[in-house]
């Protein structure tokens, strides 16, 4: 716009200057040519009226001849000169009146000479007076010359004068197209402009607006660092940032800075300086001592601008108010050395559970095998060997006849063998529940040392056969299946030996099939069963754990794992959990299978061959 | 000497010899609408006045009556008279006026000549532009 407009300001001015600037030039040519026409004159003008004032010294000696009867000197010198001029005159080329007048003078001058009488002069008259007369004619001549060229340069002047107010009406009327032309197309982009400059203004009026609205809702004060640092301007906001009157405080690089914590001041000062010398954007925090004695944090944000005046560089930054935001960064710091105990007391409460519930799952096998053992004991035959004992002491005297005649004594032989066997058969079914019971109490003390090892150190991978630890599992579990009428049937391939943590898996493992009783146990089915099945799955080894329970409600499938979700009356909902987490530890993981209420569940327990915290030992 | 200057010269001394013999009235008469006084006649006749207005005055002599014109109105002689045109002549490059036999032909020549001057030695007729009588 403001080029179209100077294009049109641009032709209007040719439109006025070019028929003007035309005219004088052309007046110009004309000028010059003129004088250098008189220039070339001038010397021949000269020449002439030289030629003619001699020739009238020669006339007017001549005329004086008529008084004193001879001619002078004087006057012949003088006619042999004009004689001379008028030759050199011809001989510039002048024209024929010229030649004609050199010839009569030259002629005369030839003739006339000191001695000449009046007489012979009178005779020479006619020719003297054609002398004079040519003379005169070459000096009218030019005369007329100039005169014409004098008339020329006035009529010049003239035509000057009509052609400049020639080119000025010419500039008038072109003026008066050109505007006319042009005026409703300016007086459209005129009015282009203003509506754009008025946009522009309320656009900036806005900004400007929200601006002030934004850095005073912010709390940010804006800044500017010129000339190196020797001119600082603060906003409003600036000031009220600082609690310094924007009426009395004048913002300097110096005052600025007395007011920064003098912790803090280096630093400031340091990143400005820095952002000033190598154009980087600036970013510092530091505190601000107000005149009331308070504290305020403040972060500064600044980026570098070319000065578009002086192509200086300008730091232009703002400073917010974190004050909230440092305090509440201290709350949260603190918050969260809270949560972190808070979870370390909840992590041990979980260690606490898990140990329980896994301990509590043991320790009903122990119970059973303790309960056994003690049925076993509370009913062994061992009484009746105290009978056999005191009858025996009884007859200690006779014992021989007491064996051989009394009808008690013949009886005690038989008795004392079955009493024999009784107590063999007692013995191994409490050596076995013993057994048992020490198992039991070992994969306690391991409960407890893994969940030790959670806090502290990792357990101990061996290698072992799945089946076996399949087998040690349904042996923990082996009297509830037995009591809950519950049909195990296992299935298991040939699978390659793994590097496992074992009390890891055999945690899992109980938990899997205790669930899978439980789900059996609650079902109104009398076929109850529970299958185990170990395979090779995706290079390492699959034991899946199915039953044909109580099943599993789709909502419930996505929570199963979770912490503290359980379906069992008196359950804890941990054992899932700590399983699916211990199965994550070993590398492997555990899924789950339903197909809804009354359709059993299949739990799945991959492994890999090796777990990886063994995978580079 | 030039034979027509010299034929001049001697008409203006026979006229002089015979000046006795001429008539007492002398009339200087001009081409229509030429106004001329005394001293004016006097000027055109000795090539001091050559124009008036913008008209070209041109004298001559009437060499009937040439001496009572010398006597009566430029009071000179003939010689002097004869030198004042060759000075002038010298000087100026202008002619002498025209010599002209008698009344007649100044008559004549007046009447036919815009700027026309000259002198009679009779009454003219009125037709005549008359500006001096002496």
């Amino acid at each position: 716009m403001k080029r179209a407009t100077d294009k049109l300001i641009a032709l209007q001015f040719l439109a006025v200057v070019l028929p003007i600037a035309v005219v004088l030039l052309a007046q110009m040519a004309v000028d010059a040519r003129r004088a250098a026409a008189l220039e070339h004159s001038r010397p021949l003008r000269i020449l002439a009226d030289e030629a003619r004032a001699s020739y009238k010294t020669f006339t007017n000696g001549a005329a004086d001849a008529v008084d004193t009867g001879t001619l002078g000197a004087q006057s012949v010198e003088a006619l042999r000169t004009a004689a001379a001029r008028l030759k050199a005159l011809a001989d510039r080329g002048e024209s024929a009146g010229v030649a004609e007048a050199s010839d009569v003078v030259q002629s005369l001058a030839a003739t006339i000479t000191r001695d000449t009488t009046l007489d012979a002069l009178m005779s020479l008259r006619a020719r003297i007076v054609q002398g004079d007369n040519l003379t005169q004619a070459i000096g009218d001549d030019f005369e007329r010359r100039d005169e014409f060229v004098v008339r020329d340069a006035i009529a010049s002047g003239i035509i000057q004068k009509r052609a400049v107010a020639g080119a000025l009406l010419v500039t008038a009327v072109l003026s008066v197209i050109f505007v006319l032309a042009t005026r409703r197309r300016l007086k459209a982009r005129v009015e282009a402009d203003i509506a754009v400059e008025r946009r522009r203004r309320a656009e900036l009026e806005t900004i400007s607006v929200r601006f002030g609205v934004a850095t005073r809702a912010a709390r940010a004060g804006v800044y500017e660092v010129m000339r190196d640092g020797i001119e600082v301007w603060w906003s409003d906001t600036m000031h009220e940032l600082y609690s310094q009157p924007a009426q009395s405080f004048q913002p300097t690089m110096a005052t600025w800075l007395a007011l920064i914590h003098p912790d803090d001041r280096q630093i400031a000062q340091a990143a400005i300086t820095t952002a000033m010398r190598e154009h980087s954007p600036l970013r510092s925090q530091y505190r601000v001592v107000r005149p009331d004695g308070s504290v305020c944090h403040i972060a500064s944000l600044a980026a570098v601008a070319m000065d578009s005046i002086d192509a200086r560089p300008r730091l232009v930054g703002i400073d917010l108010d974190i004050s909230e935001r440092v305090e509440a960064e201290e709350r949260e710091r603190k918050l969260q050395l809270q949560l972190r105990d808070a979870s370390r007391q909840a992590g041990m409460a979980e260690i606490a559970t898990n140990v329980l519930h896994n301990v509590g799952n043991v320790l009903n096998s122990v119970n059973v095998s303790a309960k056994l053992v003690a049925e076993g004991v509370r009913k062994s035959k061992a009484a009746g060997l105290e009978k056999v004992v005191a009858l025996l002491k009884q007859h200690e005297a006779d014992l021989g006849a007491f064996v051989s005649t009394d009808s008690r004594g013949k009886h005690l032989p038989g008795y004392l063998g079955e009493l024999s066997e009784q107590l063999k058969l007692d013995q191994r079914t409490i050596q076995r529940e013993l057994d048992a019971l020490c198992k039991n109490v070992d994969h306690i003390k391991e409960i407890v040392a893994m969940q030790q090892s959670y806090a502290k150190l990792v357990g101990v991978p061996e290698k072992l056969a799945v089946a076996s630890l399949v087998n040690d599992a349904l042996r923990m579990n082996a009297g509830a299946f037995t009591r809950h009428g519950v049909t195990l049937r296992c299935d298991f391939e040939d699978v390659p030996e793994i590097i496992v943590e074992k009390h890891k898996v055999l945690q899992i493992l109980v938990n899997l099939l205790r669930n899978a009783k439980y789900a059996c146990e609650i079902s109104p089915k009398s076929d109850r069963q529970v299958v185990v099945h170990v395979a090779k799955r995706n290079g390492g080894v699959q034991v899946a754990v199915s039953d044909n329970g109580v099943g599993i409600r789709p909502e419930d499938m996505t929570k199963i794992f979770s912490h503290g979700f359980t379906t069992k009356k008196n359950g804890h909902g941990f054992g899932l959990h700590s399983g699916a987490l211990a199965a994550r530890d070993m590398g492997g993981a555990l899924h789950v299978e339903s197909a809804g209420p009354g359709c059993g569940a299949t739990f799945t327990l991959d492994l890999p061959l090796r777990s990886p915290e063994t995978a580079y030992g | 000497m030039q034979p027509k200057f010299r034929r001049w010269m001697v008409s203006l001394v026979l006229l002089a010899a015979s000046s006795t013999a001429m008539a007492d009235e002398l009339y200087v008469v001009c081409h229509e609408g030429v106004s001329l006084d005394a001293a004016d006649v006097r000027d055109v006749f000795l090539g001091e006045k050559q124009f008036l207005n913008t008209t070209r005055l041109i004298p001559v002599d009437n060499l009937a009556a040439q001496p009572a014109f010398l006597e009566k109105v430029l009071k000179m002689d003939a010689v002097r008279y004869t030198n004042s045109w060759v000075k002038k002549s010298f000087r100026y490059g202008i002619n002498p006026p025209a010599a002209m036999a008698n009344d007649a032909a100044v008559l004549e020549f007046i009447r036919h000549t815009p700027g026309g001057c000259g002198y009679l030695g009779t009454a003219p007729q009125n037709s005549i532009n008359v500006v001096g009588k002496y």
